[in-house]
């Protein structure tokens, strides 16, 4: 436990440090602050915006989570096993503090940012339509989705030593995917077509068991990507 | 009991490299294991199977009696590893990173205060401890990685070219401590290619060549394999002249010119080198000939030279029967603790 805390903690300094995390920090609290400030200018309903801007995020967000995620153990794997893995340290630990460390910053960057900014649109906006309950469920399906973006891109990391091609194939095969399901007509997973649903869901017009199975589905693919990471680091020669 | 134990230990990358073949190893705890051989002759291979670091391709490797695997975090917590060429994470400062070190290993933090205090002194980086350790020379970088590996106060060690960068002194702090670690009962396992340093502070000595292991045993025994009646002249003056007059008038002596100032003289079998020295050193003088240094051979760079040619011989031979064995047969290589 306290080889991984000491990993934790070492990864979450170094994210605090991290140009990225702050350049995006920045460039996501002035869009927030222009969200709020469109909703005041016109009749747009809040739920269409929140949604736009959580489309946005999504879209544009997933190259930076990309960014923070595929480069997390192939950016250490030249000096990994003499300096670090040779201590009381087991790759399982190792992973897992990875991903907890990349999970919480992705996690803090988006709902740090995105919580405020829906409860400024519910208080400001001359037409607010968002529900808490919708709000509660819009980021709990995108907080999976970036969640799920964060272990694909550490499982890549586990795999792939160079940084740059990890983060390559990782924007390559979820882009293409973003857009092989636009093609498809996959209603509920292209951008289309969760622009289409989701500002349904954040006006609260949604039930529970919809959701449960979609929801079911993301935490499986999550869970499986960590176990695999796992599998994975463990196996390879360090 | 051992502190290290391998059998059959082989390690193969990519299924075509074969870096360590069959490796029998035993060291005893309390013991300063010499690890010598070539460039890639597998020796951080071994160390990194030692350390679970690597899995075996086959065969087995206990640390303290106990199955070695990348899980097995609780044995790597008696051990303290320095890896060859400082592998380190550049960004850090070398506090920091001995810091971290400290915390994997669960040092409390008062403890782990006072231990890095008295580790960045001993090893003399207190004036480089705030800057980033890809500024850090590769003296330095030893030096960070000699006090990584003694920070948990490990009951082994494994040092991978300890003395690589470093200046005279450190060379000699660092064989210092390894005597001071044996006196504690520390185990050590040294990689190195520096001989001397081997010869100086090891008590067992183990030859690795294309990851065979074709000598294990002390530093007097290596050192047998080379014949002692066998001086190296290094002489000014007409020494072609010297050459000719020992070769004809002396019945005893062979001798042979290996460079232009070195002349090596073989004192024929059965011969008392001390009487027959001081003899050949007053024929060199009557030829006017000036001693520059008199050596006998036999040191240790030589008995690791003659060691490997033995074994590059007998591959050759093996190559030339491999097609007389039997097909059905296995093929046993031979004994590793004898080579001879």
């Amino acid at each position: 436990m306290r080889a991984y805390l000491a990993i934790l903690m070492d990864d979450l300094s170094a994210m605090i440090r991290s140009w990225i995390v702050w350049s995006w920090l920045t460039l996501t609290l002035l869009a927030g602050i222009a969200a709020v400030v469109v909703s005041l200018a016109y009749a747009d309903t809040t739920s269409f915006i929140l949604a736009w801007g959580l489309v946005l995020y999504l879209g544009l967000g997933s190259f930076v989570v990309i960014i923070i995620a595929a480069n997390a153990a192939s950016s250490e794997l030249s000096y990994l096993g003499d300096a670090l893995m040779a201590r009381s340290l087991t790759p399982m630990q190792y992973v897992l503090a990875k991903l907890t460390s990349r999970l919480l910053t992705v996690l803090l960057l988006f709902l740090g940012v995105v919580i405020p900014v829906s409860f400024a649109l519910i208080f400001q906006a001359d037409d607010n339509d968002l529900t808490r309950g919708g709000i509660a469920l819009g980021l709990t399906y995108l907080g999976l989705v970036l969640a799920l973006l964060v272990c694909f891109g550490v499982a890549l990391s586990t795999v792939i030593r160079n940084s740059l091609l990890a983060m390559a194939l990782a924007v390559i095969i979820w882009y293409v995917g973003l857009g092989g399901y636009t093609l498809a007509n996959a209603r509920d997973f292209s951008p289309e077509g969760v622009l289409g649903v989701l500002p349904l869901l954040l006006r609260g017009q949604f039930t529970m068991q919809d959701n449960v199975a979609a929801l079911g589905l993301l935490i499986l693919m999550i869970t499986s990507l960590i176990g695999l990471s796992i599998l994975v680091f463990t196996r390879r020669d360090l | 009991m051992n502190a290290v134990h391998t059998e059959n230990l082989t390690k193969i990358f990519d299924n075509r490299l074969i870096a360590l073949n069959r490796v029998n190893l035993t060291i005893p705890q309390g013991t300063v294991f010499g690890l010598i051989g070539s460039n890639g002759a597998g020796k951080t291979t071994l160390l990194r199977l030692i350390l679970g670091l690597h899995r075996p391709s086959a065969g087995t490797v206990k640390v303290f009696g106990e199955p070695v695997s990348p899980q097995t975090a609780r044995l790597r917590q008696r051990v303290g590893f320095l890896a060859q060429s400082g592998a380190f994470p550049p960004n850090m400062t070398a506090i920091g990173f001995l810091d971290l070190v400290g915390r994997i290993f669960g040092v409390p933090k008062g403890e782990r205060k006072a231990r890095l205090s008295a580790l960045i002194h001993a090893v003399d980086l207190l004036s480089a401890s705030f800057q980033r350790i890809e500024t850090l020379s590769t003296g330095m970088k030893t030096r960070l990685g000699i006090a990584a590996s003694l920070i948990n106060d490990p009951d082994f060690l494994m040092w991978d070219e300890p003395t690589v960068g470093l200046d005279p002194t450190g060379r000699k702090y660092t064989l210092d401590l390894i005597r001071a670690l044996k006196e504690e009962g520390k185990t050590v396992i040294l990689s190195t290619h520096i001989l001397p340093d081997a010869d100086q502070a090891c008590d067992q000595l183990g030859i690795l060549n294309h990851g065979k292991l074709i000598f294990l045993g002390t530093a007097t025994e290596l050192k047998r394999i080379v014949h002692r009646n066998i001086v190296d002249l290094a002489l000014n003056g007409d020494v072609d002249r010297l050459v000719h007059s020992i070769s004809t008038e002396e019945e005893h002596l062979r001798c042979e010119r290996i460079s232009d100032e070195i002349v090596r003289v073989s004192f024929a079998d059965g011969r008392n080198l001390s009487a027959d020295l001081p003899k050949l050193l007053e024929t060199v003088s009557r030829h006017d000939v000036d001693i520059l240094s008199v050596r006998t051979a036999g040191e240790i760079e030589d008995a690791f030279l003659k060691h490997l040619e033995v074994d590059r011989v007998r591959g050759f031979s093996r190559a030339y029967e491999a097609p007389k064995l039997d097909s059905t047969s296995d093929y046993e290589p031979t004994d590793t603790q004898d080579p001879r």
